[in-house]
């Protein structure tokens, strides 16, 4: 199981892990589990994100992951690793909205009564912020569901992830221009969505 | 620079961060991903260049730490320290998901500099028996009476500090704060002490003791501070805790 490269190192520069390095940050190549553990939550929130249902997120991560530790030897270190991770991560999302459809109803309009686990998990958030948190990201992520997936993507990186638009043009490999006139068009359809959330919302409390 | 209507804001900013993975789903992941792959994905086989000996060590050494992390999650039950990568400021809307990485990186990525026999601050965080028990990568199929000895001792732990967290949330310090002490006197070195030593700060302000919680919060800082928990330890009781 033990791989000796012979070709130059992969060269992942710890600079590439999801946050900025300490001031002695020393450029080596990166282990797997250095990538898993930097990057792990990027690519969970990422897939729930694009719609993977709660319960598969633990499948989808690990097929992630499968992949990354089967390709890694082939990664080229000039892209940063977050950017090679999210497009594994986008096809496996993919995959796995085909394969299995959410029956959940929406419940976005209530804010549901945390679990014990969740307070506990939580570590002494206020229940109330931690669920008002929770339901927060979850209607947005049914908004996203209402936009195509190219503008998804984009609305996702920017708006979520605060990727600068250049760094977007990296990761989904499409013109700078194509960026920008994508997520013009993402924001105001997911502004149209959440608008249609509330006239809906408001519509149901006055039955 | 957002083109967006003020409560569309406002609704980003609370939830950007609603999105993240528990430390337990995570540590659940990792111990999937570890019997499908074997235990050397994660350890010193998934080097992919030659410098290999510091980078096993911090290999194996990085599973330890998000053990000693997470606490006692590997064993079931909720996560009692979840919130690392989640927002426990008064505000949360200000504050998203990557800030909290930078201090929790500086732990991890201070390993590959330093063997693991070093004295550095992030080593000295560990209790002594987490640090000595880890020296060696654990095998795949390490042997199950001390593994699930280990196990039991972290079980209990945990079953302490969340049964404590709970009090916290049920605004009932001075019962958590007993079984806060109830943990250090059964298990000083324990595998919990950074939780427990946060959980008393947090206590102590619940409290509306200022002054016993700022000096358990300069304590801590001294003796971990490169802890997950440090800027909330410090902002425990309002400004100043320093």
């Amino acid at each position: 199981m033990f791989r000796m490269s012979r070709a130059a190192p992969i060269g992942l520069r710890e600079s590439e892990l999801e946050c900025s390095p300490p001031a002695e940050a020393v450029s080596r190549p990166l282990s797997f589990a250095e990538v898993y553990d930097a990057h792990v939550r990027f690519v969970w929130r990422t897939l729930r994100r694009l719609g993977v249902p709660d319960d598969d997120c633990d499948d989808a991560v690990q097929d992630v992951f499968l992949i990354v530790h089967r390709k890694l030897a082939e990664f080229r270190p000039e892209a940063p690793v977050k950017h090679w991770l999210y497009r594994i991560t986008s096809g496996i999302a993919r995959d796995h909205r085909r394969s299995r459809r959410r029956k959940d109803p929406k419940q976005h309009g209530l804010i549901p009564i945390p679990s014990s686990e969740e307070i506990a998990d939580q570590n002494l958030q206020s229940p109330v912020d931690s669920a008002e948190r929770s339901a927060a990201a979850r209607l947005i992520r049914d908004l996203l569901q209402e936009l195509d997936e190219p503008k998804r993507e984009v609305f996702i990186l920017a708006d979520l992830e605060q990727m600068t638009a250049p760094e977007i043009a990296q990761v989904l490999e499409v013109p700078l221009n194509t960026v920008y006139s994508r997520l013009r068009r993402a924001r105001s359809e997911f502004e149209e969505a959440l608008t249609r959330h509330r006239k809906r919302d408001l519509g149901k409390r006055h039955e | 620079m957002s083109d967006f209507k003020p409560e569309t804001r406002a609704l980003l900013e609370l939830g950007r961060g609603g999105d993240e993975p528990t430390d337990y789903e995570v540590l659940q992941n990792r111990r999937s991903l570890t019997s499908k792959l074997g235990a050397a994905a994660f350890g010193a086989g998934a080097l992919l260049s030659a410098t290999s000996k510091a980078s096993a060590a911090s290999a194996s050494f990085f599973s330890t730490k998000l053990l000693m992390v997470c606490g006692a999650v590997v064993l079931g039950g909720a996560a009692a320290l979840g919130a690392m990568y989640l927002e426990n400021t008064p505000a949360p809307a200000q504050v998203t998901a990557n800030d909290r990485l930078p201090a929790r990186a500086a732990i991890v990525k201070r390993e590959p500099s330093a063997p693991p026999s070093s004295t550095s601050a992030a080593q000295s965080a560990l209790p002594d028996d987490v640090r000595t028990a880890k020296a060696q990568p654990v095998p795949a199929r390490a042997t199950t009476s001390a593994r699930s000895l280990a196990a039991r001792s972290i079980q209990e732990e945990f079953e302490l500090i969340r049964a404590a967290q709970k009090h916290l949330h049920r605004n009932e310090p001075q019962a958590a704060l007993q079984l806060l002490n109830e943990h250090a006197r059964r298990f000083p070195g324990g595998a919990l002490s950074e939780e427990r030593e946060a959980s008393k700060v947090f206590a102590l302000c619940r409290m509306g003791n200022t002054s016993a919680a700022r000096a358990q919060a300069k304590r801590f800082v001294l003796r971990a501070p490169k802890s997950p928990f440090v800027d909330r330890v410090r902002e425990a009781c309002g400004s100043g805790s320093q």
